[in-house]
């Protein structure tokens, strides 16, 4: 277990190390930052002013250095835009994304792991092929527009829910929903087809031949035995919408997460925020998963992760 | 394979073939409905100059949020209405398929070339080099460069070639496993290996052997990304990071339009569906062309088929 900590460890330095330098090379190689920040009507002065105070005029060498000790800190500077460090910018947004997510995971896995398994016990019959069709209709769904329905239906026509905005726990249903139905066909369709492969195991067929009730074999036996591969597809849709991937549901809904605030960085220019917002999303994204493996281990001894 | 090579009946050989893919087409109803929609849509795009009944930039303030023609105040020169500024919606629903389009085909292209080859090298070299690789690729997999993308975006500036660039960017990877995947499978076929021993050189092997096998997958793949590619063009324009005005995009459509989404449904509504119908549309095609070109497959549909003509009395 210490061995396979110390590799995912390694292997998450490495993943980190190549994320800071994609983004240094980026903001420095493919543009002039100083240029973006200012404004078009800026001096040479004022530029000068800038690059100086940015460290901008220093060697490349020089700056990567700065850049990397910098990301180790996890001090990536001022944000230009709100004039505190970047980094306490973006955790303070982190917890809103968080429970947004978490919200939605647990729609979606109340909603759909008991559909898929519904749907495995009798495979073809109609239940299966209206989730087989109607998976794809929610994967297909553009999020902005399936939001902006939902918006149209409960706040405005039926008034039950605010549009947007962040308060109470009335605010999060709709954006909740939201991503819970766009990627609910996933979780249901790797749930059907994780029971399917467990359902025609011979060690169902023995269970039930000595005697044990159907009930029991699926929810004891086979539900845990097809566990696995539900749990991981949950994690990794969980590591990509708190990285950033429910950009499209929180400018909908105007919810202060973390892919608002990248939204909201690109229009106030905010390269420095935006550094800091790809690091700490790489960050999580590197945790969630190494903390999946895990569990996966925890869950299932037959894993052999090293 | 027949022995009879002269042109005339290769010819009568793929004409008859076509003959077939078209009527196994035309058996499965919810696939044929799905690629006439594709076809519609293309048309669409294609010939917007000449469909469109208004330019898609037109404004007439005296016609703003005008309601579709089925609503009793709607009139007949604005289909499905308009919007905030008096712009047909229909017009710039079809104009919005140019760019759904253009993008979906460069990046599939882009992004389906690289990578296939990127799949074939490294299948068909084996050892470190598809290590190498294919390492690389499931890296950039499980890594979520959304917020890459937008700061790559907002760096260098949003426009058409930079959005196919960054989404390509993002898109070869499932397209090298998949042939990757496929040709550890064929080295092992028997006329492969025969092919090799005649002293078949690599190239000839990859173009004449391995890619005439592998053009089903990749088709198959090919129609999914381009699906999600649209949906990705959408969602960046949504964001206002992808197509800009004056050029119109589904995405862009309903940005701009959503704080009207109370006086006005339809000018997020209409955009959306279309999307979203283009998008079920192009997985139904590409499922279906999954099945076709399965041979067992097939074999299981011939026999279902088979049992329905003939009956059961056997």
């Amino acid at each position: 277990m210490i061995r396979f900590l110390a590799w995912r460890l390694l292997s998450g330095v490495v993943v980190m190390t190549l994320v800071t330098a994609t983004v240094f090379f980026v903001t420095r190689m493919l543009t002039d930052p100083v240029r973006i920040m200012l404004p078009l009507s800026a001096s040479q002065e004022d530029y000068d002013r800038l690059e100086a105070s940015l460290g901008l005029d220093q060697h490349l060498v020089t700056q990567f250095w700065e850049f990397i000790s910098g990301a180790v800190r996890l001090d990536f500077g001022e944000s230009f835009w709100q004039g505190v460090p970047a980094l306490e910018v973006v955790i303070g947004r982190l917890p809103s994304t968080f429970q947004l997510v978490s919200a939605s995971m647990v729609v979606a896995v109340v909603l759909f792991v008991p559909l898929g398994m519904a749907a495995s016990l009798k495979p073809g019959g109609w239940l299966d092929r209206i989730l087989v069709s109607a998976s794809l209709f929610g994967l297909s769904m553009p999020q902005f527009w399936l939001g902006s329905m939902l918006i149209f239906v409960f706040s405005v026509k039926l008034g039950w829910l605010p549009t947007s905005g962040s308060g109470g726990p009335e605010h999060l249903v709709l954006p909740a929903f939201t991503l819970a139905l766009t990627s609910g066909g996933r979780i249901a369709q790797i749930t059907r087809s994780s029971m399917l492969d467990q359902l025609n195991r011979p060690y169902v067929t023995t269970l039930r031949a000595k005697g044990m009730g159907r009930s029991y074999v699926l929810f004891r036996h086979v539900l845990r035995n097809a566990l696995l591969p539900i749990v991981t597809l949950i994690a990794y849709e969980s590591a990509f919408a708190m990285a950033g991937y429910a950009v499209i549901v929180e400018t909908v809904f105007a919810w202060p997460g973390i892919g608002r605030l990248a939204v909201q960085a690109v229009t106030q220019r905010d390269i420095v925020l935006l550094q800091a917002l790809v690091f700490v999303a790489a960050l999580v994204v590197v945790v969630v998963n190494t903390i999946a493996d895990v569990i996966y281990k925890m869950i299932d001894p037959r894993v052999n992760i090293s | 394979m027949s022995d009879d090579s002269s042109p005339a009946s290769a010819a009568a050989r793929i004409r008859k073939k076509r003959w077939r893919l078209i009527r196994s087409l035309a058996e499965d109803k919810v696939a044929l409905a799905a690629s006439i929609f594709i076809a519609v849509i293309v048309l669409a795009g294609v010939l917007a100059p000449w469909l469109a009944p208004h330019p898609p930039s037109e404004v007439s303030l005296s016609d703003r949020l005008v309601p579709p023609v089925w609503s009793g105040d709607g009139t007949g020169s604005f289909v499905l209405g308009a919007d905030a500024l008096g712009r047909d919606v229909l017009s710039r629903v079809i104009y919005g398929a140019r760019v759904s389009l253009l993008v979906g085909f460069s990046v599939v292209i882009v992004a389906g070339v690289f990578g296939s080859a990127v799949g074939l090298v490294a299948g068909y070299r084996g050892g470190r080099v598809d290590t190498v690789l294919m390492r690389l690729a499931d890296a950039q997999l499980a890594f979520p460069g959304l917020l890459l993308v937008i700061l790559i975006i907002s760096v260098i500036g949003s426009s058409i070639p930079v959005i196919i660039g960054v989404i390509a960017i993002y898109g070869w990877m499932i397209f090298a496993r998949l042939v990757r995947g496929n040709v550890l499978q064929l080295r092992e076929e028997l006329f492969i290996r025969a092919a090799v021993m005649a002293g078949c050189g690599p190239l000839r092997l990859m173009r004449r052997h391995l890619l005439p096998n592998l053009m089903a997958p990749i088709l198959t793949q090919a129609m999914l990304e381009f699906a999600r590619v649209i949906l990705v063009e959408a969602s960046l324009s949504y964001l206002g990071l992808g197509i800009q005005s004056p050029n119109v995009s589904w995405g862009l459509m309903v940005a701009e339009n959503q704080t009207y989404l109370r006086e006005g449904w339809w000018t997020v509504f209409f955009p959306g569906l279309v999307l979203a119908v283009t998008v079920v549309a192009l997985n139904l095609v590409a499922s279906w062309l999954r099945v076709r070109s399965d041979p067992q497959q097939q074999q299981l549909l011939a026999a279902r088929r088979r049992v329905r003509t003939e009956g059961v009395s056997a």
